[in-house]
């Protein structure tokens, strides 16, 4: 969540003349949303907030680009809520996100801000029961937050819903929703909205596609920056460290030794990477649990709840987790494979250090991965230190990572036979110990917990 | 409705009842959920739409008064009200209404949509009732459709003026159109529940119905053959009603009502009632009905009518069961529905619809499955349940003089008890003594089939068998009933559904073993009174009298009370003893 600002980074570049507002009061946010920011513990807005609200009360169009962890869902969240307060209707606002799991979350700000004032919201993101989310849009919600493929889809098939009233639309991850994956159901959807309808785009990172978008949807926008383009968070320590390819498990199983019992999530370039690296420490013992695309749903989201519940204390996980999710401590992020998009570095990062906290990078960079990594150095203007690691301390690990590798690539092997085989029957694999997927091996020790 | 005020009424410790007098229906329990409707915190968003203060939460019917009743206190439309003396069967010209006492009381219950348990509905009112319910489901349907094609008006206006709706008024639909379910047992009462309707609908007028022909060719009584017609000569009445006509157990139908025209024959999205038998319905929503979309046109069912439920237990109350858990489900697919999201209530969205069906069960005989079914059903308007006592058993109609041998054995619905009972104690006694014309009652087919197999093993004992499979092989059961009749076989084996389907009168009884207690209680002394001189073999003399053996358990006590009567079967219940001897038929 969002929470208060230490406002480290650099404040608004247009000098305020006036006096900095301190309180959620001093932007103009009525009482009864105040009272509800309280109980969330926001207690001043933090600067996104402090630029974004103000402009977006006016009833302008916002294009608002700020870091990972700056309160981006309450910058626009608590201006849609007001607007709604004051002229109530049904199927008020629609928020696109890129992945499901942001859906959640930012379904979970909105009814903490608006569950008092009897503000009604939907999740409708792929993976879940059509019908039931067909019966949730029939009862006409204020707020629908959604995935843009799963919602062309009701807009299409579900007969007697429409977004022609909406007198909202707010993109979260701007640039990743107008990226070529989603354009065509971007397009549909912007079809059916109104014209008299109010847009907000937010990102960390902007694309040259938002000006298109700019100069197709939105209306005189007002762009509200709050740091310069690609920065990251000032108490976040950054560090690499360059190791043979063939050593990057031994180096992650030393790290992970060494910082001991903390939250880290480490992100791997593939599926196949993030399982195969799973199983490898898991038979070291660490307790690890994937994610990434091929799971369903629910699993992902399962998956995200112990994390985020710290019963697993390691996520490995492909770039799905990489934007705007919001795990309010996490201590390490591990670049297991440098992120081919320099980008993507920014926002992997950004899942630490949020909302004032410190936290630690590493990246791990081969000898194959040189290239991506220095255009990386590039974008952040800077070069990063070397994490200080003892070489002899890691080689000791040699012969237990070889062990464990190869108990691992039997493993994989295995696996790929059942689900080749027998289709979606891991699932239903309970009984046998050997036809276990990581995932399910995960469940069951913990149930041995209990 | 909340879903607190939901979580309310679905709780059962929150009904409460009492019994009320009611002049032509007699002791009527009442029962209502009482709910507290706290006064809704208003949000700041929330809409009228989802406030409780509308609803009538435990409303319960008024006796109609004696003077100045008027169907317009009921709200019967006015062409309904204009057509009744044509459709009712006594087109009593005195009475403006020319509803009978019984008729206006069922009223009364009906146009309150409370749920109704009678039964008191013999074959002598069958048509009394049928008139009421139809009129009923008519009216609900026209009521409801007016209001949808009303707000279709107002919308369109509001489309072409290009004036921006709230929406959120014009919530008149279910998911599906079907509003009104009437399970039949057979296709005749189904034809006559339809010509009802159409005399109801259309009287009068330049009447259009879609079908009509087909439908009298597939519904209609058709003509009866000649050995049918000779074979119900010497049956009782009600037999004679029950198996008038066209008696196919397999048959649905959608009816589509609109301002001057039936259609018939309408497929099941479109139209607003369904007749169906328990067996056609299961036919179409399949086996495992959570896998199939076909049930879906049974999401939005508002009023259920079953009449006469007594035969369904005849034929296969399991259908009944399995239609009842497909009721009121939300939709499997929302997505094939034609209903416009929009106009969808928000107590079907909400999954509340169970809790507004209004559930009509008309009975004969009173029967525990039936008045468990209603139990189940969560109506928020209350449920009346018709019960009153029973003064005289149908034991006083037994003619013959025997000896009534009541035992009453330990257990609750325990088929094993009543087996080792009879294995273990009647059964020596009964060859010991060489008891010949043994007739043994058996109303439940797993228990004739555990007998039967039992005595083939077991051997040493002869026995005829007449089952309910048996109906369409005449010579099988007319060699067991000769065997039977020349003293060939001490037992004769007859269960209860082959009685109900022949009404054979089978001769040469001179004992009746009772295994359970008869469904309907007047087949008891059509049974005993089999055992009259003029039905025994005269070539075999016998000696002693006649007797009566009667099993039971505690849990038998509704049929038990139709035999006995109220007064003595209570006794007989309560009594420490559990063998009881009478002499019966004087």
């Amino acid at each position: 969540m969002a929470a208060p600002s230490t406002n480290t980074q650099t404040m608004s570049q247009e000098g305020d003349e006036s006096q900095e507002p301190q309180t959620f009061k001093d932007l103009g946010i009525i009482e009864e949303l105040c009272v509800a920011c309280e109980h969330l513990g926001w207690k001043s807005p933090t600067t996104i907030q402090k630029e974004a609200i103000p402009v977006a009360l006016q009833g302008r169009d916002v294009i608002g680009l700020a870091e990972t962890g700056s309160g981006k869902t309450g910058a626009f969240g608590l201006p849609v809520l007001q607007s709604l307060i004051s002229q109530p209707q049904r199927l008020f606002c629609l928020v696109l996100t890129p992945t499901r799991e942001l859906a959640f979350q930012i379904k979970e700000q909105f009814d903490a801000l608006g569950k008092a004032m009897g503000v009604t919201c939907v999740v409708i993101v792929g993976g879940m029961d059509m019908t039931q989310q067909a019966l949730e849009l029939g009862k006409r919600p204020h707020i629908i937050v959604a995935t843009p493929g799963r919602l062309v889809d009701h807009l299409e098939k579900t007969k007697g819903f429409n977004l022609k009233a909406l007198k909202y639309l707010v993109m979260d991850e701007a640039d990743r929703i107008l990226n070529m994956d989603f354009e065509e159901e971007v397009d549909k959807i912007m079809k059916q909205l109104s014209r008299e309808r109010r847009t907000m785009l937010f990102s960390a990172t902007m694309t040259s596609k938002v000006n298109k978008l700019q100069r197709a949807h939105l209306k005189d926008p007002i762009k509200v920056e709050v740091s310069s383009k690609y920065q990251t968070v000032s108490k976040l320590q950054q560090s690499m460290i360059f190791i043979p390819c063939k050593h990057k498990h031994m180096y992650l199983a030393y790290i992970l030794n060494e910082i001991g019992n903390q939250s880290v999530i480490i992100f791997c370039a593939t599926q196949l990477s993030t399982l195969k690296t799973a199983l490898i420490l898991r038979n070291l013992g660490f307790t690890a649990i994937p994610l990434h695309g091929k799971m369903s749903q629910n699993k992902r989201l399962g998956a995200l709840n112990k994390f985020k519940a710290k019963e697993r204390s390691i996520l490995l996980a492909t770039d799905v987790a990489s934007r705007g999710l919001d795990i309010p401590s996490v201590d390490y992020v591990i670049n297991f494979d440098v992120p081919m998009h320099s980008k993507d570095y920014i926002h992997r990062v950004g899942r630490t250090a949020r909302a004032g906290k410190s936290g630690i990078a590493i990246t791990f960079v081969s000898q194959y991965e040189v290239e991506v990594y220095q255009r990386i150095e590039k974008l952040l203007g800077y070069k990063l230190d070397v994490y200080p690691t003892v070489k002899e301390e890691a080689l000791v690990l040699e012969e237990r990572i070889a062990e464990a590798e190869r108990f691992a690539k039997l493993e994989m092997a295995r696996l790929n036979e059942k689900t080749g085989k027998k289709g979606k029957k891991r699932d239903h694999g309970d009984d046998t110990e050997e036809s276990l997927g990581v995932r399910n091996r995960i469940n069951k020790k913990k149930k041995f917990k209990k | 409705m909340s879903d607190s005020v939901a979580d309310q009424v679905k709780d059962r410790k929150k009904w409460t009842s009492k019994f009320e007098k009611w002049p032509a229906l007699g002791r009527v329990k009442v029962e209502v959920p009482s709910v507290e409707v706290t006064a809704p915190k208003l949000l700041l968003l929330s809409d009228k739409a989802e406030a409780d203060c509308d609803l009538n939460i435990g409303t319960v019917p008024k006796i109609p008064k004696k003077k100045d009743y008027k169907l317009q206190d009921y709200y019967v439309r006015k062409l309904l009200c204009e057509n009744l003396p044509h459709a009712n069967f006594d087109g009593n010209s005195t009475c403006p209404t020319s509803l009978t006492e019984t008729q206006k009381e069922l009223l009364a219950i009906l146009s309150n949509y409370s749920d109704l348990y009678f039964p008191e509905a013999t074959h002598e009112r069958w048509e009394e009732i049928r008139t009421v319910y139809t009129l009923h489901a008519i009216n609900h349907v026209l009521k409801t459709r007016k209001k949808v094609l009303n707000h279709n008006g107002k919308i369109s206006k509001a489309k072409l003026e290009k004036r921006h709706e709230d929406l959120d008024c014009y919530r008149d639909q279910g998911f599906t159109r079907p509003k009104v379910l009437i399970l039949l047992p057979f296709k005749h009462t189904a034809y006559r529940v339809v010509e009802t309707l159409i005399t109801l609908t259309l009287e009068g007028k330049k009447s259009i119905v879609t079908n009509h022909k087909r439908f009298k060719q597939d519904f209609g009584p058709g003509s009866e053959d000649e050995g049918e017609l000779a074979n119900k000569l010497n049956r009782p009445d009600d037999f004679n009603e029950i198996f008038r006509g066209d008696t196919k157990e397999d048959f649905k139908i959608g009816v589509q009502l609109t301002k001057s025209s039936v259609k018939l024959y309408a497929p099941f999205t479109s139209c607003d009632i369904i007749l169906a038998s328990p067996l056609g319905l299961r036919y179409v929503i399949g086996d495992s009905f959570s896998t199939t979309t076909a049930a879906d046109f049974l999401t939005s069912i508002e009023v259920l009518i079953l009449d006469q439920a007594d035969i369904f237990m005849m034929q296969n109350w399991e259908h009944i069961l399995v239609l009842m858990e497909a009721l009121n489900k939300q939709p499997r697919n929302i997505q094939e529905l034609e209903t416009d999201l929009t106009r969808i209530r928000l107590w079907s969205l909400d999954g509340h619809a169970p809790l507004y069906r209004q559930t009509l069960l008309f009975s004969a005989t009173p029967i525990d499955h039936n008045r468990a079914l209603i139990s189940k059903c969560m109506n928020f308007t209350g449920r009346l349940q018709v019960l009153n006592p029973v003064t005289n058993g149908t034991v006083q109609e037994v003619l013959v003089p025997s000896e009534l041998i009541l035992s009453r054995l330990p257990g609750m619905r325990d088929p094993d008890v009543r087996f080792n009972y009879f294995i273990q104690e009647l059964l020596p006694q009964f060859r010991s003594s060489r008891r010949y014309h043994t007739m043994l009652y058996i109303p439940d087919y797993c228990d004739y089939v555990r007998l039967v197999r039992y005595l083939k093993e077991d051997g040493g004992t002869s026995m005829s068998t007449i089952n309910e499979y048996m109906v369409g092989q005449n010579n099988k059961v007319a060699k067991a009933r000769s065997q039977f009749f020349d003293g060939k076989r001490q037992f004769l084996l007859y269960t209860e559904r082959f009685h109900f389907y022949r009404r054979y009168r089978i001769k040469g009884v001179r004992h009746i073993i009772f295994y359970d207690l008869p469904t309907y209680p007047h087949f008891f002394p059509e049974l005993c009174n089999l055992m009259v001189e003029g039905n025994q073999n005269p070539r075999k003399k016998h000696i002693g009298s006649s007797t009566v053996t009667v099993m039971y358990q505690r849990s038998d006590l509704t049929k038990l009370i139709g035999v006995l009567g109220s007064a003595r079967a209570a006794e007989v219940m309560k009594s420490s003893k559990a063998v009881h001897l009478g002499i019966i038929g004087r």
